[in-house]
């Protein structure tokens, strides 16, 4: 009886055991993956804002290239252990970048034009500076002499809205050959991502100043969830509304 | 008392085989994480030697991205 009870003791601690270290390799798989996408990005964004710099060309004639501040906002699925099949869950990872290449327009003389870009996933907006703040309210005058007062356009903290929904199915059929699986499931994720601003007065040497001219959305764009050939979550403004379905069947015979 | 020794014998096989097991996994899961930190390294590497290709503007530009392409990973990575 004794011995009995000690029969396959190491099999049950393994299966006990053996689940905890899978457990714990799925976290480290997340982390992992985390890390690349954080890198991934931040190298991204500085990338981005070299050639968006280097290669914007102005409706006037003074020249080419810009001062670019760059924002990269991108939306990835991600291994969720809890979640349902090929669920994942979506984190965002953001990378910025102030790149200055407009050496055209220094050699004349004139300022580079500035450029705010928000590129959110695969959709790109682009702000210039100066239509927001007119000549007027400009910190330094024609004269390179600065203004008593000024006026700035500062972003805010970004506003994700994100509207899921996701099902699963799962049809199990068994015959006298084979017991057939089959999983379904569909994702509908849109992201609605906001920039707001906000122009705000201040004044030259005094730092206590700041008075709100005015407020609003700088870019705004709705994205859909769809699924690139190599069978990655990515999203665009092309995609909204989609739905993902996602399937697998399997057999086993007896 | 064969019939007792011979049930000895069976829990310390069963013991072997799931250390043997537990050990190949713990091994298999250090290859991978080792791969994905490897990914950061090299990448930064790819990146960091691509940066005055990147930032030439005498050169016909391009966006010198992405800059690395990531290593497979493999059942021999994992089992080697």
């Amino acid at each position: 009886m004794v011995y009995r009870n000690k029969k396959g003791q190491a099999v049950a601690e393994m299966a006990i055991f053996g689940t905890l270290i899978l457990l714990i390799f799925g976290v480290l798989l997340s982390f992992i993956q985390q890390l690349n996408d954080r890198q991934y990005t931040q190298m991204e964004a500085f990338r981005r804002a070299l050639a968006k710099a280097n290669s914007y060309t102005s409706d006037a004639e003074d020249g080419s290239g810009a001062s670019v501040q760059y924002t990269l906002v991108q939306n990835r699925h991600q291994i969720n252990l809890a979640g349902g099949y090929k669920q994942g869950s979506n984190v965002t990872q953001t990378g910025s970048a102030n790149v200055y290449w407009a050496i055209p327009k220094s050699a004349k003389g004139s300022s580079a034009e500035s450029l705010l870009v928000f590129r959110i996933n695969e959709d790109e907006g682009v702000v210039k500076y100066n239509d927001f703040i007119p000549e007027a309210h400009r910190r330094v005058d024609e004269d390179g002499q600065e203004r008593p007062t000024y006026w700035v356009l500062q972003t805010e903290n970004m506003d994700t809205e994100s509207d899921t929904l996701f099902s699963e199915r799962n049809v199990k059929s068994e015959d006298t050959y084979a017991i057939t699986n089959r999983r379904v499931s569909r994702l509908k994720d849109d992201i609605v991502t906001s920039v707001p601003y906000k122009i705000v007065e201040k004044q030259t040497g005094n730092n206590d100043y700041e008075r709100t001219v005015e407020e609003g959305i700088l870019y705004q764009v709705r994205q859909g969830v769809y699924l690139d050939p190599e069978g990655q979550y990515k999203y665009s403004q092309q995609t909204a509304g989609n739905e993902v379905t996602r399937e697998k069947t399997w057999v086993t015979p007896f | 008392m064969g019939y007792s020794v011979l049930k000895r014998g069976q829990s310390t096989t069963e013991i072997a085989f799931v250390f043997a097991g537990i050990v190949l996994l713990f091994a298999a899961i250090m290859q991978i994480w080792f791969w994905g930190n490897k990914q950061i390294v090299r990448r930064q590497q790819s990146y960091n030697a691509g940066r005055v290709t990147a930032g030439t503007s005498s050169d016909s530009y391009t966006l010198q991205w992405p800059v690395y392409k990531p290593e497979e990973l493999k059942e021999e990575t994992v089992l080697k």
